[in-house]
């Protein structure tokens, strides 16, 4: 993939992120600059505390950053009115979280619906597409099973597969694999990387744990709100 | 077309993710549910008691003071011939006519006498049909049935009375008991085989039989007074200067039934008030569980939000779990409400009837006045969760995460 010869999915010029007002200012993001092109599969690692989950929520479009610049596919986002943005989130990015958020009332097949539902999408094609999702993450045969009746691993797999139901045009993953034991994650993460290199959606993951870097092909590292490194995995 | 039916479904099924979480989260919404229903119990059982209590106070009106209906009289108290009858009920257009025929007796307690008047009434309860009585104008303070030798004077005296007026008595299937009402010494006498009470006696009214008990005796008995009552809708006063215009001594009580009717319009609004206080108080409840409940669920309205649902989508969720609480309290309330008017009117009619005449038994209230409060539960429990959903549109997505 020549990166020279496409257009970056999301850009960050120059982001800045600031919390508190004055002398409790606090800086969680500075100045950061950076592109993430099409299909790319990016880690973005630091301790805690270092930015990585306000960088990734800003990519999200959950947090307006303070200062700077963000563009999805070209266009500033934030500058659009908050339900316009909420219709892009909703529509171009799926989320995957270490607890899951799934609802816990509602069965396997509802949770995976629930993007479709809210976002009115064809009722046939939304049937058709969960129906697809659920096979893909091997969680057809328990579709009609309550989430809260299921194991860690399982329920992290209808959470990916609600991720990708109005197939997005990236994946944010903040942990996925942080409530997982060793054989449960890496079940996960081969999920989640063939969503990259099968479907060729475009992941970004936040993680502490660096055995997860291996699965990316670009590592982004973040200390006291700065990138201090971004380099190719492959 | 599609497109549209296509979101009417989607609201429909967010309607029923509703329901689901109403269920799987049942508990928490059982205090409310009692909450609601014991409002709308104790609101039906005033109301009933209300409207028992216009309905026997009306009874009582019409029957002792004519009140809602025309009482009339011919000049000089002749008796009135059938075609005179007749042609009030075709002048006036009249629900139906009390034919009342009187005459004066006198009953002896002890050695002292009761002057009254007889009263025969075709169209008196079915449950005093033959009853008789006397107030106790002596100031007598309480007549024990035990006292049979008084007892015997009375009856004596009584049948006696109407064996003269009547030719003929039932004196040997009568019996007499005697008892107080609402604070009155009264004196009656009932039938134990016909199990038929008695009580109306006043000082103007006097003593009441059945007219068709008065035919066996008299059967060309003619009415002294006519009681004339109007349809509903139709004016007291047309029809009292209608039967003027027959030079008939009218009265029509109007200036009473109003007051009476005020009386009770005054009684109803304080019910009605007392009543919407109760709501008031139930849909706090709904209100309070369902603050709580949007507390306990930053983290799921969050997430929902990022998954790319409307504020107002999150809201119909919340209020299919308003409308659930709601509904299920209002059929609890409605059903347990109005069983408990029956029971209590059971109960009522078996103790109160057979002592005095003059039962207080609620009423069970008309099909309108339950829909109604049905449809004023509903809306103050959707009221009463307003403000905690406008709650909804405030909760940022961000929470699903900062919550992890």
């Amino acid at each position: 993939m020549s990166k020279q010869k496409t257009k970056p999915i999301i850009e960050l010029k120059d982001t800045s992120v600031f919390f508190g007002q004055d002398q409790n200012k606090i800086t969680a993001l500075a100045n950061i600059s950076l592109k993430i092109f099409p299909r790319e599969f990016v880690v973005i690692m630091g301790q805690s505390g270092s930015g990585k989950t306000t960088l990734m929520n800003i990519i999200g479009l959950l947090l307006k950053p303070s200062l700077g610049k963000y563009l999805l596919r070209g266009e500033q986002v934030y500058q659009l009115k908050r339900e316009k943005i909420i219709k892009i989130r909703a529509k171009k990015m799926g989320f995957i979280f270490q607890k899951y958020n799934l609802v816990p009332h509602l069965n396997v097949w509802e949770n995976v619906m629930l993007p479709g539902l809210f976002t009115h999408s064809q009722r046939n094609s939304r049937k058709k597409r969960a129906i697809e999702l659920l096979q893909r993450v091997k969680m057809a045969d328990q579709s009609h099973q309550l989430v809260n009746e299921l194991s860690g691993g399982e329920q992290q797999r209808v959470a990916i597969a609600r991720a990708m139901m109005l197939n997005p045009w990236i994946i944010l993953a903040d942990e996925p694999t942080g409530n997982l034991d060793t054989k449960t994650a890496k079940e996960v993460m081969e999920i989640i990387k063939n969503l990259n290199r099968v479907s060729r959606r475009t992941i970004i993951m936040v993680t502490h744990n660096p055995n997860l870097a291996s699965y990316a092909t670009r590592k982004i590292s973040i200390k006291d709100g700065k990138v201090t490194n971004d380099q190719a995995m492959e | 077309m599609t497109k549209l039916w296509n979101k009417i479904q989607d609201q429909l099924t967010i309607a029923r993710l509703g329901s689901k979480d109403f269920f799987h989260n049942r508990k928490k919404y059982y205090v409310p549910i009692i909450g609601v229903s014991l409002a709308l119990i104790i609101l039906i059982v005033f109301t009933s008691f209300c409207l028992g209590l216009e309905s026997l106070t009306m009874d009582y009106l019409f029957r002792v003071k004519g009140v809602g209906a025309v009482k009339v009289k011919k000049p000089n108290n002749s008796l009135f011939e059938p075609e005179e009858v007749e042609q009030i009920l075709s002048l006036a257009e009249v629900d139906k006519v009390d034919k009342i025929t009187s005459f004066p007796i006198t009953i002896t307690v002890g050695n002292k006498k009761i002057d009254t008047i007889l009263y025969a009434e075709e169209e008196i309860n079915k449950d005093r049909q033959i009853s008789f009585g006397a107030k106790d104008k002596l100031g007598i303070k309480k007549i024990k049935a035990q006292e049979n030798n008084l007892e015997t004077v009375i009856t004596n005296n009584l049948f006696s009375e109407l064996k003269n007026d009547l030719g003929e008595t039932e004196e040997k299937k009568l019996t007499m008991e005697f008892y107080q009402t609402q604070g009155e010494n009264v004196l009656g006498a009932s039938s134990i085989e016909t199990r038929l009470q008695g009580v109306i006696a006043d000082k103007k009214k006097g003593v009441i039989v059945s007219l068709e008990k008065l035919k066996q005796y008299k059967p060309d008995v003619k009415p002294t007074e006519l009681r004339v009552k109007p349809k509903d809708g139709q004016e007291i006063k047309l029809v009292a200067n209608k039967i003027r215009g027959m030079r008939m001594v009218v009265e029509d009580n109007i200036a009473l039934l109003q007051d009476v009717k005020r009386l009770f319009l005054v009684l109803k609004l304080g019910f009605a008030t007392f009543a919407l206080i109760s709501l008031l108080l139930a849909s706090l409840g709904v209100f309070n569980v369902i603050n709580i409940t949007l507390v306990e669920k930053t983290r799921i309205i969050a997430l929902m939000k990022i998954v790319g649902a409307k504020n107002k989508q999150i809201i119909l969720i919340f209020i299919t779990n308003v409308f659930l609480i709601v509904m299920i309290s209002t059929i609890i309330g409605l059903i347990s409400g109005n069983a408990l008017v029956i029971a209590i009117n059971k109960i009522f009619q078996t103790l109160s009837v057979k002592k005095t005449g003059m039962n207080l038994t609620p009423l069970l209230m008309p099909i309108q006045y339950n829909l109604i409060i049905a449809l004023i539960t509903i809306m103050a429990g959707v009221i009463g969760s307003f403000y905690p959903l406008r709650k909804v549109k405030n909760i940022d997505e961000l929470k699903a995460l900062i919550y992890e």
